[in-house]
């Protein structure tokens, strides 16, 4: 798939927004997520791992933003929201609830 | 030169590698960037915009302190345009801050002088312990210090001195309060969202804890100096928010263009820092270990993107990308270091 196709409406597809979601962090950011040895868990800390830096933050919020259709504050930046790929989906979950 | 193994495949549009982390070809060979990439008019279109953004910041930022921008200038072409560009078209202030990190090749010193005595501004040089430096290089040649997704714009060891740098430059700007930091990344070197990124310091304070761990387990506890920052000052200080610019994503310029241009301030290039360095005597040892351990030129990704973007050949590209140095072309440099081949 390509990305263009991912900027679709995703309101009330759980199972597609985990999908791109999960195949945006694969492909753009290399983190995989599975029991495979060396697989990223999704209760995993993508920081303190080591998984996500700086720039690769900045590219997730705003690929978040574009995908989903959301607003992302400073405040939820700033929070621990979006630190495990759990959380980014609840978090994108709620957002376009 | 070392030959690219046969059995890598190219994308037929841009060069990328099927050795390149997350890459996928359709049938035609088109790599997956290049099928969600717009064909090469449209990347004026979008410069264009680009342009307009960095114009908006930059018009609401001078004047205000006593610099406009801290660019972070290297001597080599892309800043070395980037600072003339600022300078001279768009008249900003520019304080120019070199990183010696004690391999910048004789040519590329005359030209960080050349350059910054040509358009007649501040230059500032900071020499950071060679002891530090050859350890941060040869550790970063040998351990995994960086994201996977960091590997896929630079080698280690540009990655390790490119946050170093960084650092310098945020570090600078909130002493001097000077509202944007300029570097000269060109497509590929950088997220495209890296035009204009404004960065919050809260936020950068909680990256830059977790990535100081790594550094201090990396690098020693020197790298607190280097990578860290006082914490008060960031506190303290009135910018809440520092504007990280990348302009040379929004000119589209040729590499022969550039070169002309500047030219005529009186920079001229360099014989010895390899086919994608304009300063740098490490770079070819950094591409030679990246390629030992990942099978991919790690300059693949900018140099495709500038095909992509129609600045330059597929031709060019092939040659450059294929120009992997051979351990005899960088031995000297491995030495200066203390890098063991073998620990690669």
């Amino acid at each position: 798939m390509k990305n263009s196709d991912l900027a679709t409406d995703t309101r009330g597809m759980d199972g597609q927004m985990d999908e791109k979601i999960r195949q945006y962090l694969a492909e753009t950011l290399l983190i995989e997520f599975g029991d495979a040895p060396g697989a990223t868990s999704e209760d995993e800390n993508l920081f303190e791992s080591g998984l996500i830096d700086s720039f690769g933050f900045v590219q997730l919020v705003s690929f978040l933003e574009k995908t989903f259709d959301i607003k992302i504050s400073d405040d939820e930046v700033m929070s621990d929201s979006l630190s495990t790929y759990a959380k980014i989906r609840s978090f994108v979950e709620a957002k376009v609830a | 030169m070392t030959a690219a193994a046969t059995d890598i495949r190219l994308c037929t549009r841009c060069v990328l590698p099927s050795t390149f982390p997350g890459i996928s070809f359709d049938a035609a060979g088109l790599c997956s960037m290049c099928q969600d990439a717009p064909p090469v008019p449209e990347f004026e279109k979008i410069r264009g915009e680009l342009r307009s953004r960095l114009e908006a910041v930059f018009d609401a930022n001078r004047g205000k302190a006593e610099y406009d921008v801290v660019v972070a200038f290297s001597g080599g072409k892309d800043s070395s345009y980037t600072l003339m560009t600022l300078t001279r078209k768009y008249g900003l202030k520019c304080l120019a801050v070199t990183i010696d990190n004690g391999f910048i090749a004789e040519q590329a010193q005359k030209n960080l002088r050349a350059v910054t005595s040509s358009l007649g501004i501040d230059f500032m040089l900071f020499t950071p312990a060679p002891v530090f430096m050859n350890n941060l290089y040869k550790t970063s040649a040998t351990q995994q210090v960086h994201t996977k997704a960091a590997l896929t714009r630079a080698s280690s060891m540009c990655n390790s001195c490119i946050n170093l740098i960084n650092n310098h430059m945020v570090k600078l700007a909130i002493e001097k309060s000077v509202p944007i930091i300029a570097g000269g990344y060109i497509g590929g070197q950088v997220p495209k969202d890296s035009v204009i990124m404004q960065m919050d310091l809260d936020v950068q304070a909680r990256f830059r804890s977790e990535a100081i761990k790594r550094y201090l387990k990396n690098f020693g506890p020197d790298a607190e100096g280097y990578f860290g920052m006082n914490e008060e000052m960031v506190k303290r200080s009135p910018l809440r928010k520092i504007n990280i610019v990348n302009p040379m994503l929004a000119f589209g310029v040729s590499e022969d263009q550039i070169i002309e241009e500047i030219s005529e301030l009186g920079w001229r290039k360099t014989a010895d820092t390899g086919s994608n360095s304009t300063n740098c005597l490490l770079n070819d040892l950094g591409i030679a270990v990246h390629y030992k351990q990942h099978q991919f030129n790690p300059y693949v990704n900018e140099i495709a993107e500038q095909v992509r973007t129609g600045l330059m050949s597929r031709e060019e590209a092939i040659h450059k990308v294929q120009d992997i140095p051979d351990f005899s072309r960088v031995e000297r440099q491995a030495r200066a270091i203390g890098l063991d081949w073998n620990e690669v």
